[in-house]
């Protein structure tokens, strides 16, 4: 696709002009609840000395773990954790009692595997677990999320009328660079902790137990380091991520822009569109741009987070003291992402992502960039409609997708005898 | 080069009934440390285990009582020699083992126990085993699975069998070696390459993963990579090298020498068959081990010079483990709930595989194929079933 150079000789004609005066529809960055002192789901163990478990909130990948069992996959709304692997699989599994199978036995796994605990010695009868967390693994200390693919929803296993009406491979979008390899998947499992052993050995574990039923087609691992120096992380460009967003300690909000359910099928209420990209950053390009030109792009500052309009990190950008984008460009990231506009403001999704660091690439440039996380109550009206915005930004020069796909995260666990995708398969 | 011992004995005069099964070869289990996290569940805490004794004098001291579910002990082995410590109910079942335990170390063994009468087995080196004072636990949790152990003398005529087997697979593939050798000095390439493809399955079937033959296995089996020279160095000889000429326009004349070389390899491992007798611990973990090498060595590619013809040797291991587990059953299925599993799994890989038209070697830039990730799965599916019977059929000493 045709790219727009880094700079674009015309000038481009002007962008929906920010709707004056609606950028206070949303919170930018909402308080959370505090969890009790005596959360039960606080880890114990060695999770790290030099990060006691703080408050939710404000992007702290040093938060309390959620709970597994509910009505949600209730750790889609939990701020990114420092350490997580995300996996896409192909289901090998031929009919609906198979899969049904596939699905109850990874749940055992992954309940067992957030109980942590000593784990059940083989004796002679077999061989033990990997062994990597030591004789007893540490409790409360790793979250999942799994979603569906839209390879789930065939007719082999008698779910192609339960089809969530939105899903599909993912669309190919003019800025994409998408590699096979690195796209599509039947399920999607997103596993994440504050270290790397436990979110490791969580994969292996779940692997082991469901070898003859799915087999892994990519799988990237990623991270969120700790806030430099206070507020949200930062990305690989330097610029702190996930400010604005959905407030999820607001039900109404959480209950338009998360939870599907309105002209779903009935099993999917209470699930969420899952978008994964894997999103290439030109680090090396970027660190040859003055800092000045990367605030325009973004539209923020990039020691502060703060936008261009003033304030803080949880300021709201002011487009209604700026409507011809004299400090905040009108075809800066946030502004056009997220213009704040009554019309647009049912478009913002909340965003779960995580930095990725994969070696290097043909010219010695380093892979590395964003596992860009995305959850939809609707996809089309949020992720493809602010991605649709958001072709030929700025910033497309430096950052490309790669891969990716679209899924479907199922309704919760809701107790010990539940299993990932029951009301679905019921 | 892979190595995880040898299939056969080193000395032809040893004979089966004087080896020792335990920690003869195999890589020992290693102890569980024995600082453990006080997050352990059943109050497992450091400090609270039990504090055992295990020796010819003070077999089981110090363990008087303990709940069903979680059960761990801090064994000390009070002997002058090494032992190997067993934990097992009644009928002889085994539960739990530290295996080795030197003289004066300490270890902790951890079992999960339903409710029962059980005792420790001390089997010092040099010495026979010795049971300590039985223990009654008592509670509701299941607890796991306890197997009854598998003495060298129990395994012998298997092994016996299977290696009587595994040497009229060698006459099958001398036979195919010569075939191969006549096609070449007649210049014709396509006979050639699929005298090859025929000796590949052949080959598969004998077992000859992991250095099952060791160094003659090498020469007959062996790929480039240990080679300096990879693909081009002089002394890489065998099948693989066969195939690499035979797929890269190499003349005939010029790989009669190799066709000749695998004859006389052949010839030598005839001889050491002869000679040797397999180790039973060796047969006992090859039982997954050659579909390790399936999914490690063949289906990733490694191993493919230019033939593609990675289904076939697949088919020949899975044909070779097939032929193992069948004489392993006796004393494989009264020990294995999952022994039925590993059956059709079998079956249903072999059937997936020759269900195969078409082989997409899987390249970097490319998702693996819907075949090839179908095969990928049986296999490793397979192997994991498989992965307990080494485990449970490991000759130990009581």
């Amino acid at each position: 696709m045709p790219n727009l150079s880094r700079r674009t000789m015309l000038l481009r004609a002007g962008l929906a002009t920010g709707g004056a005066g609606a950028a206070a529809a949303l919170a930018a960055c909402p308080a959370h609840a505090t969890p009790s002192a005596t959360n039960p789901q606080l880890p114990s163990g060695p999770v790290s000395g030099d990060h006691p478990i703080g408050k939710a909130g404000g992007g702290n990948p040093w938060r309390p773990i959620l709970p597994f069992h509910g009505a949600h996959q209730t750790a889609v709304l939990g701020d990114p954790l420092p350490e997580a692997t995300i996996v896409s699989f192909d289901l090998l599994v031929s009919n609906k009692a198979e899969l049904t199978g596939l699905l109850r036995t990874l749940t055992e796994h992954v309940r067992a595997l957030i109980g942590g605990g000593v784990p059940t010695p083989a004796g002679i009868a077999g061989t033990d677990g990997s062994g990597i967390l030591g004789p007893s693994a540490p409790r409360h200390a790793l979250e999942a999320i799994l979603a569906f693919g839209p390879g789930v929803f065939t007719e082999k296993f008698g779910l192609a009328d339960a089809k969530p009406r939105r899903l599909r491979p993912m669309d190919t979008f003019p800025n994409d660079q998408l590699d096979p390899a690195w796209c599509g998947g039947d399920l999607l499992l997103t596993l994440q902790g504050y270290e790397r052993d436990v979110v490791t050995n969580a994969l292996r574990d779940v692997c082991r137990a469901t070898r003859g039923g799915m087999q892994i087609r990519w799988k990237q691992d990623g991270f969120t380091s700790s806030p430099k120096p206070a507020g949200h992380p930062r990305n690989l460009l330097g610029f702190k991520d996930g400010i604005a967003g959905p407030d999820t300690g607001n039900a109404a909000q959480v209950g338009e822009l998360v939870w599907a359910g309105a002209g779903e099928p009935s099993w999917a209420a209470g699930g969420t569109y899952y978008v994964m990209r894997r999103i290439r950053m030109l680090v090396e390009f970027w660190d040859r741009v003055s800092t000045s030109e990367q605030e325009r792009m973004f539209g923020r500052r990039k020691d502060s987070g703060a936008p261009l309009t003033g304030g803080g990190e949880e300021s709201l950008p002011n487009y209604s003291n700026d409507p011809n984008g004299n400090a905040i460009p009108l075809d800066s990231h946030i502004r056009v992402a997220n213009p704040r506009t009554p019309e647009t403001a049912n478009s913002q999704f909340l965003r779960r992502g995580y930095s990725y660091d994969a070696g290097v690439d043909a010219v010695g440039n380093l892979d590395m960039g964003l596992m860009f996380g995305g959850f939809n109550a609707d996809l089309d009206r949020q992720f493809v409609a602010v991605q649709k915005r958001l072709v030929d930004e700025p910033l497309v020069d430096y950052i490309t997708p790669v891969g990716g796909s679209y899924f479907f995260a199922p309704p919760g666990v809701r107790d010990t005898t539940d299993f990932y995708g029951s009301a679905l398969l019921a | 080069m892979l190595s995880r011992g040898s299939g056969l004995l080193g000395l032809s005069a040893v004979t089966l009934f004087a080896v020792t099964g335990c920690g003869s070869g195999a890589t020992p289990p290693a102890p569980p440390s024995a600082a453990h996290s006080t997050a352990a569940t059943a109050d497992a805490g450091a400090g609270a285990l039990p504090q055992v004794s295990a020796s010819r004098s003070a077999c089981g001291t110090g363990w008087t009582r303990a709940q069903a579910g979680l059960v761990q002990l801090d064994v000390h082995n009070t002997d002058i020699n090494a032992a190997e410590v067993y934990l097992a109910n009644a009928a002889g079942k085994v539960y739990a083992e530290v295996d080795p335990l030197g003289p004066a170390a300490s270890a902790v063994l951890t079992a999960s126990l339903p409710q029962g009468t059980y005792h420790l087995i001390c089997s010092v080196n040099d010495a026979d085993p010795v049971d300590g004072p039985t223990v009654r636990v008592t509670g509701p949790a299941p607890g796991g699975t306890g197997v009854l152990p598998v003495t060298s003398a129990q395994l012998a005529p298997i092994v016996i069998g299977y290696q009587h087997w595994v040497g009229g697979r060698l006459k099958v593939m001398q036979a195919n070696a010569r075939t191969l050798n006549t096609d070449l000095r007649r210049g014709d390439r396509a006979a050639a390459r699929a005298d090859l493809v025929t000796a590949d399955h052949t080959w598969g079937t004998l077992g000859g993963a992991y250095e099952a033959f060791g160094d003659t296995g090498e020469a007959i089996d062996g790929n480039a990579y240990p080679w300096p020279q990879g693909v081009h160095d002089p002394h890489w000889t065998g099948l693989l090298r066969l195939e690499y000429g035979l797929w890269h326009g190499q003349s005939l004349a010029s790989l009669t020498k190799y066709g000749n070389q695998l004859t006389k390899d052949l010839n030598t491992l005839e001889t050491t068959l002869s000679s040797t007798e397999f180790d039973p611990l060796s047969v006992v973990l090859r039982s997954h081990e050659i579909t390790e090498g399936s999914l490690n060595q063949t289906l990733t590619g490694h191993n493919d010079y230019g033939a593609h013809d990675e289904l076939t040797e697949v088919r020949g291991q899975l044909a070779g483990s097939a032929e193992l587990l069948r004489r392993l059953k006796p004393l494989v299925a009264p020990r294995y709930p999952g022994y039925a599993a590993v059956v059709k799994q079998l079956a249903k890989t072999r059937a997936d595989v020759a269900a195969q038209t078409s082989w997409q070697v899987t390249t970097p830039d490319q998702p693996p194929s819907t075949g090839h990730e179908l095969v990928d799965g049986d296999v490793a599916e397979l192997t994991e079933l498989l992965s307990p019977i080494p485990a449970m059929l490991e000759p130990r000493v009581f």
